[in-house]
């Protein structure tokens, strides 16, 4: 029983992760409107941002953390500006493909300037783990986590008590009345896409603090923040925490009764079971 | 099944009619006739229930209640391209050509369900075309063409499935009075064919002109049936469309 | 069939077709030779995806999973049973079909995201499930015992490899194009294009979408069969990857989506560089074919969104403007 209770732990640290990624994915998926490959990229390039805020500075991952999400914010914004705008009429499978063609460029770069061998930071924390009623839990995965509650927290605060915050959830809702309300769109768009791959960062700078980075490490966190995503709702937030969480859960049960290499059939399935009842996700995102 | 005791069977009813989305009363208790070669106007202030009645009689809801018959034959609960099959076409009030293709092509994929070969959909497409006056623009491509050109495209499609009861849900919004004119002739000639059609408007310029019978809907009810001029003049509808105040 | 315009493209895809015929009798280095036959197989491949992608528009990330199940199908019935991979082949396209038939219908009523997701679900899924079965030898793969023979579909020299893939691309592309002007094509087109009004207009959405899914998964397989055949190596993460969906897709948008030449002007366009840097750099400089495929996707996605046969046809609308009646799109000789 112990190493179940274990196991599910171990899955809501984990979950927690994945419901960051794919906060940052749901918020990105409102201004684009098709699934982004190149989010494993993006959350692999903030984890190389938070190693070389390491190798150059010396600075612990969290210390990094702030200026990768501000990084990130600044490439968001720009990519949506001159990428992801001008594409917006085009028919969604080029745009898709779009997507990919990103992904295979970013990792292929990452490839050659990074070479694929394994990157990480030693922490003296690293290591650390406390004791909670027979449950080992690690310190920097629970770092993690709390920082993950708190983005979430923070965002939910953002996007509901400010006018910024306001402005975005009006336009992810419904563009052309957020249009007629004065709402300069396009330039929403850019900072919504800035803020989702700010979100990210600080998810890829977090990872730092317990794993490593390659240039295709991003591919199947993103895989699975995807299908967290339309589990919970495409552009729902309480959908991409609460489908983290199950995810990270039945992952990790499901790694330990049955097999890891089991992990992405057991999303899956939970993903075609959810979806077999719900078709819009367990809160009903929005449908196409 | 119902059957009416005199000669003139109805085409189409609709026998107490019920739909609920969640808790929500959309559609209750409706129930009418449609015969044939009638024009039949179905009106009602917005969220009464108009294309909700449509999309339940064309089968892309299923009634909680109730039964709709066409031809004598029990069709509810049928699937979409059954029900279109079965000799009951439609528009949509947002209109949806196929884009990339052309107009001719649009229309000749509709006469596809009737007439398996290529060169006789085609030539049920031209008879079409003649019919809708869409001869200048069948080489366009769908997707480009003006608004007004895409609802004719749309109706034309309809009939192009052999349908025998047409439902028009607002065809004449969006378009300026010469071209409503134009598309209530087209629809006038359609009738006189013998196809029935239920027409739901908001613009009552197009309606009351060309409808035999109109239907009012008002908070998914039935309210009132009858001549347009009746219809007009009655109490209930005006207090419908404009509230209490304006009923005298 | 229609009289054939003779124009400039129909004289450039016959030179085109000319290349690709004597193309062995030039070439000698058995490299090019295995770079021209992975660029003819892809696009046969490709051509396959386009039946539900391009031409259905379901955008399926499974593929894969059937290009695998032909493989092994062939190959174990060759192995295990001694059966011709010519029939093992026809065996494994039926099975493929099958699967697909199975496979489909829980995601006739997915749209968009959920769709692809659910088709890489199975596929993974699929993949997994071949990776842990011992009686196909699950993740130690197979390997093709090399004995030459007609019957065995096993050559020494790559002429024969050659010869065969581009008469199933041309079989293949052959059976797009009559679909294509079939009534089932017709359909397919309308589901694409509206899926709601293809059901409005009376057309078995579910049905349609069913047959797309059989033949391209048959199609799929038998390019399976033909890769056990070559690379004499078979493991599933080699054929039933994400990775090789994602390439099918690729380079049937990379050409022009939908288009019949689209697969093969994708993979010629793609693949040649996308090797050479493969095997020439290696290691990490491998990326940069890669690079260079990322680039030319992004630009599809950006500038060119019909792909190369989309570019292709802006440059003759406008050459042809001042003789033609208001530069219309002529939909119906797109090849």
């Amino acid at each position: 029983m112990n190493i179940i209770s274990q196991a599910i732990v171990n899955g809501i640290l984990l979950g927690g992760m994945y419901s960051l990624i794919a906060i940052g994915l749901t918020l990105i998926w409102g201004v684009m409107r098709i699934i982004n490959w190149a989010h494993g990229a993006m959350v692999m390039l903030s984890m190389y941002l938070a190693f070389f805020g390491y190798a150059f500075f010396g600075f612990d991952p969290l210390i990094s953390l702030p200026f990768v999400a501000i990084i990130m914010f600044i490439f968001g914004y720009f990519l949506q500006m001159f990428l992801i705008q001008p594409s917006l009429n085009s028919p969604w499978i080029s745009r898709l493909c779009a997507t990919f063609g990103l992904m295979m460029l970013l990792e292929s770069l990452a490839l050659i300037l990074w070479s694929s061998d394994w990157k990480a930071i030693p922490l003296n924390y690293g290591t650390w783990t406390f004791n909670m009623g027979g449950i080992l839990i690690s310190f920097p995965r629970f770092i993690a986590f709390l920082l993950a509650l708190l983005m979430a927290l923070g965002l939910h605060l953002f996007l509901n008590h400010t006018e910024m915050g306001k402005a975005i959830k009006a336009t992810a809702q419904d563009r052309e009345i957020a249009g007629l309300m004065g709402i300069n769109t396009l330039q929403i768009y850019r900072i919504t896409f800035g803020l989702g791959l700010a979100i990210t960062g600080v998810a890829g700078a977090s990872l730092m603090t317990f794993y490593y980075v390659f240039p295709k490490v991003g591919f199947p966190f993103a895989l699975t923040a995807y299908i967290v995503c339309v589990l919970g709702g495409l552009g729902r937030l309480n959908g991409a925490i609460l489908g983290g969480l199950i995810i990270g859960v039945a992952q990790s049960v499901g790694a330990y009764l049955i097999s890891p290499e089991y992990k992405m059939v057991i999303s899956f399935a939970f993903f075609l079971a959810v979806l077999y009842f719900r078709p819009g996700g367990i809160f009903g995102g929005v449908t196409e | 099944m119902k059957l009416e005791n005199n000669a003139h069977r109805p085409l189409f009813e609709a026998d107490n009619i019920s739909k609920n989305f969640g808790g929500l009363k959309a559609i209750n208790q409706v129930s009418f006739e449609i015969y044939q070669k009638e024009i039949v106007g179905l009106i009602g202030p917005n969220g009464a229930g108009k294309t909700t009645i449509f999309n339940l009689i064309t089968g892309f809801y299923r009634p909680n209640k109730g039964q709709f018959y066409f031809k004598g034959k029990n069709i509810t609960g049928l699937k979409p391209y059954q029900i279109c099959q079965q000799g009951i076409g439609r528009t949509f009030q947002i209109v949806r050509p196929l884009s990339s293709l052309s107009v001719l092509e649009n229309i000749i994929t509709a006469a596809m369900l009737r007439h398996s070969s290529y060169g006789e959909a085609k030539q049920e497409a031209f008879k079409i075309i003649e019919l809708t006056q869409l001869e200048s623009k069948i080489d366009k491509i769908a997707g480009s063409v003006p608004l007004p050109d895409k609802k004719r495209l749309g109706f034309a499609q309809a009939l192009a499935t052999g349908a025998q009861l047409l439902l028009l849900d607002e065809v004449a919004a969006g378009l300026n009075p010469n071209e409503i004119d134009q598309f209530l002739t087209i629809i006038q000639s359609v009738s006189h064919q013998g196809i029935a059609i239920i027409m739901v408007e908001h613009v009552m310029r197009a309606v009351m002109n060309i409808a035999q019978r109109i239907l009012v809907l008002d908070h998914g009810e039935l309210i009132a049936e009858g001549t347009p001029k009746s219809i007009a003049d009655n109490k209930k509808v005006i207090k419908a469309y404009l509230g209490e105040d304006y009923a005298v | 069939m229609r009289k054939i315009k003779w124009n400039l493209e129909t004289v450039l895809f016959l030179i085109l077709f000319l290349i690709l015929v004597i193309l062995p009798l030039i070439v000698k280095s058995p490299y090019l030779m295995d770079t021209a036959i992975t660029v003819l197989l892809f696009a046969f491949l490709g051509n396959a995806w386009n039946i539900v992608g391009g031409l259905s528009g379901q955008a399926s990330l499974g593929q894969s999973a059937y290009y695998g199940i032909g493989a092994y199908t062939s190959t174990i019935l060759m192995i295990k049973f001694g059966i011709s991979p010519w029939i093992g082949m026809l065996l494994g396209a039926g099975i493929a079909s099958c699967a697909a038939i199975i496979l489909g219908y829980p995601s006739l009523r997915l749209k968009g995201p959920y769709f692809v997701f659910f088709t890489i679900g199975f596929a993974e899924s699929i993949r997994v499930l071949f990776l842990t079965w011992d009686w196909v030898e699950g993740s130690r793969g197979i390997i093709v015992p090399y004995e030459t023979g007609l019957n065995k579909m096993i050559f020494f020299g790559k002429e024969p490899y050659y010869y065969i893939i581009f008469l199933f691309l041309i079989l293949g592309m052959m059976i797009t194009y009559l679909i294509r002007q079939s009534k089932m094509g017709r359909y397919c087109i309308a589901i694409r294009e509206d899926d709601i009004m293809a059901q409005a207009i009376g057309i078995n959405t579910a049905l349609y979408k069913t047959y797309a899914f059989a033949i391209s998964a048959a199609l799929m397989a038998i390019g399976g069969s033909f890769y056990a055949q070559y690379v004499l190596f078979i493991h599933p993460n080699d054929l039933m990857s994400l990775n090789n969906s994602l390439i099918f897709m690729l380079i049937a948008v990379a050409g022009g989506i939908g288009r019949l030449f689209g697969p093969l002007i994708g993979a010629l366009a793609i693949m040649p560089l996308w090797e050479y840097f493969r095997s020439t750099f290696g290691g990490r400089y491998a990326g940069l074919g890669i690079v260079f495929a990322g680039m030319v996707i992004l630009l599809i996605g950006t500038v060119a969104p019909y792909g190369i046969l989309g570019i292709w046809d802006v440059l003759k609308r406008k050459r042809t403007k001042s003789t033609q009646k208001g530069g219309q799109l002529e939909n119906e000789t797109r090849k």
